[in-house]
Formats: structure tokens, C-alpha cells, sequence
């Protein structure tokens, strides 16, 4: 997989996590369904790091539920993602990986998108910041994807 | 029609988390066969809500009212729907009757807890004379609306 597309992705994921639409929009839309599956891969990655950053491996369920609750109340709408299924992407992240078996794509893509903006914004991440955490998502999803090419 | 005094005292018990006593109670005759004990516990969730929550609340806020139950109730609380629960508080705060995607026994959890949580602070006085004026809310209602209204209408 072309380093550009992985490159491309991750301004698209940026301007997603600085909540400039104007530029996610089109950029997302206009994405081939080879440029799609780099997105959605440095997105689990990203995804993936910044919940295990902000939890951490002695994480409790109620840490799960508390922290949803607050994300929902202050950083993407009680309306935008049900507690259960923001809940279940995290805890997936977190290691209990059947916990979305259920979930349809859209719910749970729904669902993780809500999370990793509102860890974003609950750990008021700058620029720099958020740069670092797609620096290493892309440089994971660079890694996968050459080893599947060697396969 | 009113609500009968071992109607009243299942739902103190309840609020006291005396279950054996709920049990007890519930299983007396006549508990069951009218409408007392579900508006008795309705009129208490809504004034309790409504007294919690009195103006200028935000769904934010009941958000995290319900995030706080889960939490404090440890695994049951991790097993009552995040969903109901909110719908059930929302729907009190704005005088709406639930939807219909909960079914009652959900719905019936949803309110005991949310009940439990709103008057956890209260003192014995406080828990008492709120119980007597939602008796007393409870027997208006029941006298209004006595022999047509099922549990159903009631709302939230």
C-alpha cells in the first residue's frame, strides 16, 4: 500500500479530529475503495492507541461508563451514540473484542468515531499532539500493510 | 380506589433496599389487582425527578446522572439499560410518556433504580414526607382516573 494514501488518510482523520468538516467531507467522499481501506485501517489504529493511552490496561468497566457518560454530556451529544454502543466499541478496544460482534458496521463505525473524538477533546489534545497519535497509526498501518504485501 | 398501606410500605421497603420485605408484601392479597403500587411509584419517580432536576437541566445532565447510577450500582448497574434509563428520567423531566421500544419490565427497572438514586440522599425525614405527599399525589390520581386508566397511560 502507497505511503501517499496512508498520508492522505491521516489529513482526512486530522481535520475529522479538529472538527473541520469542510475539509473531512469531500476529502472522505472522494476516497477510492483502496484509499477507504487505509482510512479505515489507520483509523482502528488510531483508534486503538488513543483509548488504550487514555485507559490504560487496569481500566475498569466503570471507568468505561464514566467516561462515556462525560463524552456524551460534554463532547459529541447525548444524541450522537448510545451509551451501549459507546461503551461496547470501547471496551472491544480495551480487549473484550466479542462485545461488538453484534453491532451492524455503520453502528459500530458510528460509535467509534464518537469515542475517538471525544478522547481527543477530553484529553484537549493539540495539534502537535494529535499529529503524534497519526504519526504512529500510520507508521502501524505502513507496517501491516508491508507485511501483507510480502505474503 | 387509593393506594393501600401495604402498597405504601413496598415501596419504602424498596427504597430501603429491603427486598425480603418487598417480596413479602407483594405477595399479599390484592397487592397486584389494581393500579396502586405502579402510579404510586410513577408519581414518586416524577416528583423525585423533577425535584432533582427543577429547571434549566440539559440531556448532558441526565446523561450523566444515569453514567453515575450504572457506576454506583456496580454490576446491576452495568446491566440496567443505558438507554431506558435515560429515555425513562428524559421522559419524566419533559411530562412525555416512553416510547414504546422498552418493554414494561425494562422500563419497571429503569424507574426503580432512577427512583432509588434520587432520593438516596434524602433523611429519614425528607424520605418520609416525600412519600407522603407522592401518596397523596398517587391517590388523586387514582381517584381521577381510578377505573379507566391502566399502567400502560401512566407516564413515565
Amino acid at each position: 500500500m502507497t505511503t501517499p494514501a496512508i498520508d492522505k488518510s491521516a489529513r482526512i482523520l486530522k481535520a475529522l479530529l479538529a472538527d473541520d468538516m469542510d475539509t473531512f467531507r469531500p476529502l472522505h467522499a472522494g476516497l477510492d475503495s483502496d484509499e477507504r481501506r487505509v482510512f479505515a485501517a489507520l483509523f482502528g489504529a488510531a483508534f486503538y492507541k488513543a483509548a488504550n493511552d487514555r485507559f490504560g490496561k487496569d481500566c475498569t468497566v466503570a471507568d468505561v461508563i464514566e467516561f462515556v457518560a462525560e463524552a456524551r454530556a460534554e463532547h459529541v451529544g447525548a444524541d450522537t451514540v448510545s451509551a451501549e454502543d459507546a461503551e461496547r466499541v470501547l471496551r472491544a478496544v480495551l480487549g473484550e473484542a466479542d462485545l461488538t460482534s453484534g453491532m451492524s458496521a455503520y453502528a459500530r463505525s458510528a460509535a467509534e468515531t464518537a469515542m475517538l473524538i471525544a478522547i481527543v477533546r477530553d484529553a484537549a489534545l493539540s495539534a502537535d499532539e494529535v499529529d503524534a497519535l497519526l504519526d504512529v497509526a500510520a507508521q502501524q498501518v505502513r507496517s501491516f500493510f508491508e507485511r501483507q504485501g510480502r505474503r | 380506589m387509593t393506594v393501600t398501606p401495604a402498597q405504601f410500605a413496598a415501596l419504602r421497603a424498596a427504597l430501603d433496599g429491603d427486598e425480603e420485605t418487598v417480596d413479602r408484601l407483594a405477595a399479599s392479597p390484592g397487592f397486584l389487582g389494581g393500579e396502586g403500587f405502579p402510579i404510586l411509584v410513577a408519581a414518586a419517580f416524577v416528583s423525585a425527578a423533577q425535584r432533582r432536576f427543577p429547571t434549566g437541566w440539559s440531556p448532558g445532565d441526565v446523561v450523566r446522572f444515569v453514567g453515575h447510577l450504572r457506576v454506583r450500582n456496580g454490576a446491576a448497574g452495568e446491566d440496567l439499560s443505558a438507554t431506558a434509563t435515560e429515555q425513562m428520567l428524559l421522559s419524566a423531566l419533559r411530562g412525555e410518556v416512553v416510547g414504546g421500544e422498552f418493554d414494561e419490565a425494562t422500563k419497571g427497572i429503569a424507574q426503580v433504580a432512577l427512583l432509588m438514586e434520587l432520593v438516596r440522599d434524602f433523611d429519614e425525614q425528607e424520605l418520609s414526607t416525600f412519600l407522603a405527599e407522592a401518596r397523596e399525589q398517587a391517590d388523586a390520581w387514582l381517584a381521577q382516573h381510578g377505573h379507566s386508566l391502566t399502567g400502560r397511560e401512566c407516564r413515565a
